[in-house]
């Protein structure tokens, strides 16, 4: 059972700006509480070393290729017993794209696609949060890029979760969904470079 | 490549051209439009173009570009204030001291602003984008008053704003390049109509709106692609002297002058990019 996961964070797309990026979830608090919903989120921290955001993208209409983000962050409010209470904000730093070719990394960042010096941060903030089946979540939330919020819909999955070797607690999401760039105001050279994105973000919490 | 970059020069072409021929009809011979008419002609390919290349732009505009695209429309009006202002005697003093005025209060009013209609306080093209157009315009009362009969105001205005077209392009941005196409566009336009007797769509009274547009540019390039400040200054600098090239008492020696940096600065980028591995792509 899953439950919780606040699960969430899945997807959550925030980023983070090279001096930090900070979160501003909060926990949800309040209101009165039933016997029920007695219990709080647990607040995660994500671990950047363990996150990562892929991507894929078509080119030419012959092949897909790869990219990643390698810096995420964020903030996961997760409710063991009730889901619908969790919540969560994720953070991705646009200046840290890579796609293996220092040149076309360079183009991406740029003005034509993500405009990284204008726009550092991609974020996902959810909105809703049910629990679909054990350790399946599904998310509705709020996806900014490029300077640009659409609301989005995607399903998450808790991979695991348990101690660390340092006496922490950790607790693991994976989402995979997809967005269309032109949404986003990325139309450069659409065609050539395909308008739907497929992106998996997986996030690894340390228990705060 | 070449269908995206037609993309966003032909629909400028086609709406600058036909405003052209709208308006020709009505009004032969030579001479120019009044010039918020005039003023218009830039908003309209601009719009166009930009249009084409990402779509509307979003109220507020949250870039660089879309708040150049509609920075575009309230710049018409530039035109018949110059107009307003040509035979007053004082009026290089009367701009340069709104330009230091604005220079002045302009970094104090934009951090109480915070508007996203407005370059951030941390743009660092926001004071020089102020600045730079009105000291170029201070320096523009002669050609106003000396319009030149002949193409080389257009001429020279059309190779700036394509010479920072592929200035941009070659450094970075495609997209940057291709709004710098829309305004050269337009200035073939207007440089086609000198060359036909048609009235100019683009007077001399325009002058500082095409400046404007074009420095913005070049500092967006500066700011948010890969133009380097050399090249950024190059370009800047060229507009700058623009105003010194045009009229007909001025010797043709002037033009070159004023062509003359956007043309290292074009040089500089082209450089740049042959100087990488794989020029031509990736």
């Amino acid at each position: 059972m899953f439950r919780s996961a606040a699960v969430l964070s899945a997807l959550s797309f925030a980023v983070i700006s090279a001096s930090g990026i900070s979160t501003s979830l909060q926990e949800p608090g309040g209101e009165p509480t039933t016997k029920k919903e007695s219990s709080r989120p647990e607040r995660y921290e994500i671990d950047p070393v363990h996150s990562t955001a892929i991507f894929r993208v078509g080119h030419l209409g012959i092949s897909k290729f790869y990219g990643r983000f390698n810096l995420v962050k964020g903030t996961i409010l997760f409710d063991e017993k009730n889901p619908g209470r969790s919540r969560a904000e994720i953070l991705v730093d646009a200046a840290s794209l890579d796609t293996h070719d220092p040149k076309r990394d360079r183009h991406i960042k740029g003005p034509d696609f993500l405009d990284a010096k204008q726009f550092p941060v991609l974020r996902f903030v959810s909105t809703e949060v049910v629990l679909a089946r054990p350790d399946s979540l599904r998310i509705r939330g709020k996806l900014e890029i490029h300077g640009v919020e659409r609301e989005i819909r995607l399903d998450a999955v808790r991979t695991g979760r348990g101690e660390d070797p340092w006496g922490g607690y950790r607790c693991g999401f994976e989402a995979r969904f997809r967005i269309k760039r032109s949404d986003f105001g990325m139309k450069f050279m659409l065609g050539p470079v395909g308008d739907e994105v497929d992106i998996i973000l997986s996030v690894e919490g340390i228990r705060k | 490549m070449l269908i995206q970059a037609a993309r966003g020069l032909i629909p400028p072409f086609l709406l600058a051209g036909t405003l052209m021929l709208l308006l020709g009809r009505r009004r032969g011979g030579r001479g120019e439009w009044p010039p918020f008419v005039a003023g218009l002609v830039y908003p309209i390919g601009l719009l166009g173009g930009s249009i084409l290349l990402q779509g509307f732009p979003p109220l507020p505009p949250v870039s660089a570009s879309h708040r150049l695209a509609l920075a575009a429309i309230p710049l018409a009006f530039l035109g018949p204030l110059w107009k307003d202002l040509e035979n007053h005697r004082g009026r290089a003093w009367l701009l340069g001291g709104a330009a230091a005025l604005l220079c002045g209060l302009y970094p104090v009013w934009i951090s109480f602003a915070r508007s996203p209609w407005l370059p951030s306080e941390t743009d660092p093209g926001s004071l020089i984008l102020l600045a730079l157009p009105m000291l170029a315009g201070a320096a523009a009362s002669t050609p106003v008053r000396e319009r030149s009969k002949g193409a080389r105001g257009e001429s020279l205005v059309l190779v700036l704003h394509a010479t920072t077209a592929a200035v941009l392009a070659a450094t970075g941005s495609m997209l940057y390049g291709q709004i710098a196409g829309t305004l050269a566009v337009v200035s073939t336009i207007s440089l086609f109509a000198a060359l036909t007797n048609r009235p100019r769509l683009l007077g001399a009274s325009s002058l500082p709106q095409g400046a404007i547009l074009g420095i913005g540019l070049c500092l967006a390039g500066l700011a948010y692609s890969e133009v380097t400040t050399t090249e950024a200054i190059l370009l800047c600098l060229s507009w700058a002297l623009t105003p010194l090239a045009l009229g007909e008492s001025r010797p043709l020696s002037w033009t070159f002058l004023s062509a003359g940096p956007a043309m290292a600065a074009l040089v500089l980028s082209i450089q740049s990019l042959l100087s990488d591995s794989n020029p031509y792509g990736y």
